[in-house]
């Protein structure tokens, strides 16, 4: 569903990606290609936070990647406040935050030193930085580590200066791929509290998880994605059934495997 | 920390500094302990292994039985003094020697000048015979054994010794200063050219493997800083660690250089000979001036550069650090290959000035040319500019490569 309003359009995204002979081998096809984003149109609007929730190899990531601007799509565009990112990546990514859970930051350096690193190739004015470094670390309780190296932190402040370090630059909307990955309870509770602190100061956020707890505390819009293609997208409490997101998650994904959907 | 610093290529570069010099572990492993370890091993290691023979050859016994003066004398001048013994305590030392003790014993027959004197080669006479016995299992053997056999054949040939050699004029017409640094651009540039591989090595498949292996690209890709820009700032910030990483090793081996001479010249005097011939004494990097210096670190610089450059593409294939030094390792051959083809073939020849533009060869043959002080200048510029272009194109090739959507997935 696309609106009018929408700070941020997804419009028919598709993606294919080459297979080389050892990848077809293991997904034992004959096919070439593989399509990770098939034909995929979604809206978010400002303030929002839009979870994209689905398996592991269903097209999440690729599609954060796109409107990201770290890869191309094949065909379809994705426009960021107005602008494409296929015409304007550098634009877009001024206005953009990322973040991947696959992120390991260099645990050598401080959360000083990365903060004032990625500030200065983010282009931030050096009086910005500071102030700005002083409010965040502040806020999220990272100043009594800030001169500490990562590797002395535990894994929940090494992925809170991590989101701290996609916000460097104060963008308006944050694309967060899988953040919880591989999280433990505590650190996962942390990025939950950091999501809704944002929410609070009206970034709108997109979000893609296979958690469904985590989309049901935080999301407000919802889309699911299997296969590459995005099966249902809307609110959260007209998608969740009986206000539960993976019994309304599973029955579509059971009738597609059962050929009940295509 | 100060980040002023508005160009991005520096602004990585710095990055790069920042993660080296600050990781002590990094510093003292590839930095300071390869030049350390080369100085201990050369200046004292060398020297004591070098040393050890004379010094087990200081306990051996050289006993003999009815010696001419003569010899005695000749195998005093070679650091050898006889102990005379009667043909009665033959046996007991006999069998000393047969028990490894490190002796010798030079039996003389009587009157062995006279014999000598009176023999005439072509009367078909059997020859005066010295016996000498030994035990070649015992630690000293060879160092008494080689200065006997010198003395001995130094005493037989002066008896036919009919002219002299060299008495008022003459002698060798070589530059004893150009023997020197022959040696000198024979050793250094494989020794260079290994070091400076080593240290890309390290640093390299961290900075470009790691990065990737943490994901950290995506992050900086979605920042302002292009391609070209990060492929440019590696390449310079990891170029100056590799420089500097073989300056260390170099430095060890410069300075442990005068230590290692004096081993070569004084601890094997039966080469008294040879080193007088080489006049080791002139391996010394003092005849080197600061220009000399300068002109090398700027091909040793163009070179860092490109061997960065072509490790910094391999890498880049790599999903792990690990796998990445597997993958670049073997081009270590290659590199002593080029060094080694430069040594054996053209040391100290005026090659074509079309050789210098093959990049690394360029680099051997330059580096070799500085020690022997035989380099002309469009020959380094000629260097120096290859390698930075051949550089520059690495530099794009792999900001093509970071473009790939293979460098943001690792599995």
């Amino acid at each position: 569903m696309l609106s009018m309003s929408a700070i941020l359009s997804v419009l028919n995204l598709t993606k294919t990606f080459r297979l080389n002979r050892m990848q077809r081998k293991l997904a034992n096809t004959a096919d070439t290609r593989i399509t990770a984003v098939d034909n995929l149109s979604f809206s978010v609007n400002e303030g929002e936070i839009f979870g994209l929730l689905g398996p592991n190899g269903a097209g999440k990531t690729t599609t954060m990647r796109i409107i990201s601007t770290l890869i191309n799509s094949d065909a379809g565009d994705v426009f960021v406040d107005g602008s494409s990112v296929k015409e304007y990546p550098l634009k877009v990514r001024r206005k953009i935050g990322f973040l991947s859970g696959d992120l390991k930051l260099d645990e050598f350096f401080t959360p000083t030193y990365l903060f004032d690193f990625f500030s200065a190739l983010r282009e931030v004015p050096k009086a910005e930085t500071l102030e700005r470094r002083e409010k965040l670390f502040n806020h999220f309780g990272v100043n009594e580590y800030a001169h500490k190296k990562l590797a002395a932190l535990s894994s929940g402040m090494k992925q809170k200066v991590a989101f701290i370090i996609s916000i460097v630059h104060d963008p308006s909307i944050i694309i967060f791929d899988e953040p919880t990955n591989g999280m433990d309870l505590l650190a996962s509770r942390t990025v939950t509290e950091f999501l809704l602190e944002l929410k609070k100061q009206g970034k709108t956020i997109i979000l893609s998880t296979h958690i469904f707890s985590l989309a049901e505390k935080i999301c407000d819009q919802v889309g699911f994605i299997i296969n590459g293609k995005l099966i249902n997208s809307g609110p959260l409490n007209q998608i969740a059934v009986n206000n539960n997101l993976e019994d309304a998650f599973f029955s579509i994904y059971d009738s597609i495997r059962d050929g009940r959907i295509s | 920390m100060n980040f002023a610093v508005k160009n991005k290529i520096l602004l990585v570069a710095k990055k790069e500094w920042d993660r080296f010099f600050g990781d002590r572990r990094m510093v003292i492993s590839a930095l300071i302990f390869p030049g350390v370890m080369i100085y201990i091993v050369y200046a004292f290691f060398v020297p004591l292994i070098m040393d050890m023979p004379t010094r087990k050859a200081k306990d051996s016994v050289v006993y003999a039985i009815n010696p001419p003066p003569v010899i005695q004398s000749i195998l005093e001048h070679t650091g050898i003094t006889l102990t005379l013994i009667s043909e009665n305590e033959k046996e007991s030392v006999l069998e000393g020697i047969a028990e490894r003790s490190g002796n010798f014993l030079i039996v003389f027959p009587q009157d062995f000048i006279e014999k000598v004197v009176v023999y005439d080669v072509r009367s078909g006479e059997v020859a005066p015979e010295i016996l000498l016995y030994y035990n070649s299992l015992s630690g000293s053997f060879a160092e008494h054994y080689g200065r006997i056999l010198t003395a001995l054949a130094a005493y037989e040939s002066s008896i036919a010794k009919k002219f002299d050699v060299n008495r008022t004029a003459g002698g060798d017409m070589a530059d004893t200063g150009a023997v020197g640094r022959h040696l000198i651009a024979i050793v250094l540039p494989v020794f260079l050219l290994v070091f400076i591989f080593h240290g890309a090595m390290a640093v390299t498949t961290e900075a470009i493997t790691g990065e990737k292996e943490r994901g950290t690209f995506a992050t900086i890709f979605i920042t302002s800083l292009t391609p070209i820009e990060l492929a440019a700032g590696k390449i310079f910030g990891l170029s100056i660690q590799s420089f500097l990483c073989g300056i260390s090793g170099t430095l060890g081996i410069a300075l442990s250089l005068p230590k290692l001479v004096d081993s070569l010249a004084s601890g094997f005097p039966m080469q008294d000979g040879m080193s007088a011939l080489l006049n080791l004494n002139t391996i010394s990097m003092n005849q080197y001036s600061v220009v000399d210096f300068c002109i090398l670190a700027l091909v040793l610089l163009s070179t860092a550069c490109i061997i960065v450059t072509i490790i910094s593409i391999i890498a880049i294939y790599a999903r792990t650090a690990k796998e990445a030094q597997l993958l670049v390792s073997p081009m270590i051959i290659v590199f002593l290959f080029i060094s080694c083809l430069n040594m054996f073939y053209n040391q100290g020849n005026q090659i074509a000035i079309y050789y210098y533009f093959i990049p690394i060869y360029n680099s051997a043959q330059s580096m070799s040319d500085i020690f022997n002080q035989s380099y002309a200048l469009n020959q380094i510029i000629a260097t120096i500019t290859t390698n930075i272009f051949a550089g520059a194109i690495g530099c794009f090739v792999l900001s093509r490569l970071l473009k790939t959507e293979k460098m943001l997935i690792t599995s």
